[in-house]
């Protein structure tokens, strides 16, 4: 965190290029898109609880435009983020145990089990959320 | 969606009624759309782990980094054959299998556990059957957002997050405090997200429906479409994305508000339609039962129509209906298809899909290029 609050430092008072920033906020999910950096936040497993969901709608408030865009690969993204608030918003994340990592890049992505069979559906063979667990920790 | 990711797990059982898997390598979307080989029908549980490694061993060796585009595990397996990738995983497996000794299934017995089952209410559920019977907006949402439980005086619900007209998978932080208030009351406090762009709590009890049916309405988080038409999958696109060539959102906005006010995709019925904005395919086209993808035509947005997609076990890549189409001409190029396959059904209960696969592209495309506004077409 600490790390990635440097880098930006750094990036804003124009010592690191974008050119040069971009692996760095790469790997902590930080796009830059048409408008705006876009910060892509894992949800593993699809899987959130009342006071994670209850973090992201603070963030969306306090760093956003008060909405956020949940995506087909399962994470939520902020489409309007100013650089200098990512470092916050990082660790507002890591305050209720989420993160912006390996939502980019050669990696091993976050992956769904198939959510509305998870643990509940009728004709599912068994739940697939611990052995996704296993298999990408 | 097993069947196009790079390695897809199904959870099966043998014929003893063990618990396993099949496994399917080589699957992906995005600009080479490919659907998974099963490598192994049946993979016992407490192989999986070795298994995946030898996939990943195998993957590690021949994998291209030549070329950015052809890096993928899905070019590895289209390359090799599906033949002899699997003799060289079950190589690699026999190699691996005796370094596993154990430790992995019991972390996987510790986190089991931190997945167990909620602790379930015995209850009445009289109240759900007769609110279902007078209320006919009620009886429209749990039609198609609700899901059959396991226990049964519960239900999985999913939370719409397409009302018609707005942007597929956008939740304001006020529908997000309401959805974590809701999970907390009557869902046991698990939320998950879905690669639909939907939220779905997993277990609610019936008796709650009518009052979790109704704070949902409230907040405009009640829209009974989930599977329908205008429960689309769209990615950014042109709104957002540096990638993208054309706009997705819009499409998906003007689809979901033409056919709200024809009062059309309930009589339409189950039906996935899938937006991208570009090859990368986010918004998983290839597998949308109608597909748009939208290219960039010389600076000018064209939308190209695919068909037949299918993402689930019976997984297929659409097919091209022909040229593409202007922004303004998509809806109602896809209104000609749906139109058609309307007058094509068997009956009603014969799906958009299973139409399709029965009478295959030629009616559709007629009904497409063959009408007045086929000079429109680009």
């Amino acid at each position: 965190m600490a790390q990635f609050a440097a880098q930006v430092d750094r990036r804003l008072d124009g010592s690191l290029t974008e050119d040069e920033f971009r692996p760095l906020r790469l790997m902590n999910g930080l796009y830059l898109q048409l408008h705006a950096y876009m910060l892509r936040v894992a949800i593993p497993y699809g899987s959130l609880n009342p006071g994670q969901m209850r973090q992201l709608a603070h963030i969306a408030d306090t760093w956003d435009k008060g909405y956020g865009h949940f995506t087909t690969r399962q994470n939520i993204q902020f489409n309007w983020p100013k650089l200098p608030d990512v470092p916050a918003i990082l660790q507002a994340l890591a305050d209720v145990e989420m993160h912006a990592i390996q939502t980019s890049g050669n990696c091993v992505r976050n992956g769904p089990p198939t959510t509305r069979n998870s643990s509940s559906c009728r004709e599912s063979s068994r739940s697939p959320s611990p052995a996704r667990r296993t298999t990408a920790p | 969606m097993t069947k196009a990711h790079d390695i897809g797990l199904r959870m099966v059982r043998n014929a003893a009624g063990e618990p396993g898997f099949e496994v399917m390598v080589g699957g992906g979307l995005g600009r080479t759309p490919m659907i998974g080989v099963t490598v192994r029908e049946f993979l016992p549980e407490a192989d999986l782990l070795p298994y995946v490694e030898a996939v990943l061993s195998v993957y590690n060796t021949l994998g291209r980094r030549d070329n950015k585009y052809k890096a993928r595990i899905k070019i590895t397996v289209h390359e090799t054959g599906a033949a002899e990738i699997t003799r060289m995983i079950e190589a690699r497996f026999a190699e691996l299998r005796p370094l596993f000794g154990g430790a992995d299934q019991k972390l996987l017995a510790e986190i089991r556990e931190a997945f167990a089952p909620p602790a379930f209410r015995n209850a009445p559920v009289d109240a759900y059957d007769a609110f279902y019977k007078a209320d006919p907006t009620f009886r429209a949402w749990a039609d198609t957002n609700l899901t059959v439980h396991r226990n049964a005086q519960y239900a999985i619900v999913t939370i719409s997050l397409k009302a018609h007209g707005e942007t597929p998978g956008d939740a304001t932080s006020a529908q997000m405090r309401l959805i974590a208030d809701l999970a907390e009351k009557y869902g046991h406090s698990d939320l998950r997200i879905s690669h639909e762009q939907n939220v779905i709590l997993p277990h609610v009890h019936k008796s709650d429906l009518p009052t979790l049916h109704a704070a949902l309405l409230q907040a405009g988080l009640g829209t009974a479409n989930v599977g329908l038409l205008s429960d689309i999958i769209a990615c950014p696109g042109m709104d957002y994305c540096a990638l993208a060539t054309a706009r997705s959102i819009p499409v998906a906005q003007e689809l979901a508000t033409h056919f709200e006010a024809l009062k059309l995709e309930h009589e339409i019925g189950p039906l996935k339609i899938k937006i991208s904005g570009c090859i990368n395919a986010c918004g998983h086209h290839h597998v949308g039962h109608i597909g748009i993808l939208g290219l960039d035509r010389a600076g000018v947005e064209n939308y190209q129509i695919t068909l037949g997609g299918d993402g689930t076990e019976t997984a297929v890549i659409g097919d091209k209906t022909g040229p593409g189409f202007a922004y303004t001409e998509i809806v109602p190029a896809i209104e000609r298809i749906l139109r058609a396959y309307l007058g094509l059904r068997l009956e009603p209960s014969e799906t958009f899909l299973q139409a399709f696969r029965r009478v295959g592209m030629e009616p559709f495309k007629t009904a497409l290029y063959e009408s007045d506004s086929a000079q429109d077409a680009a």
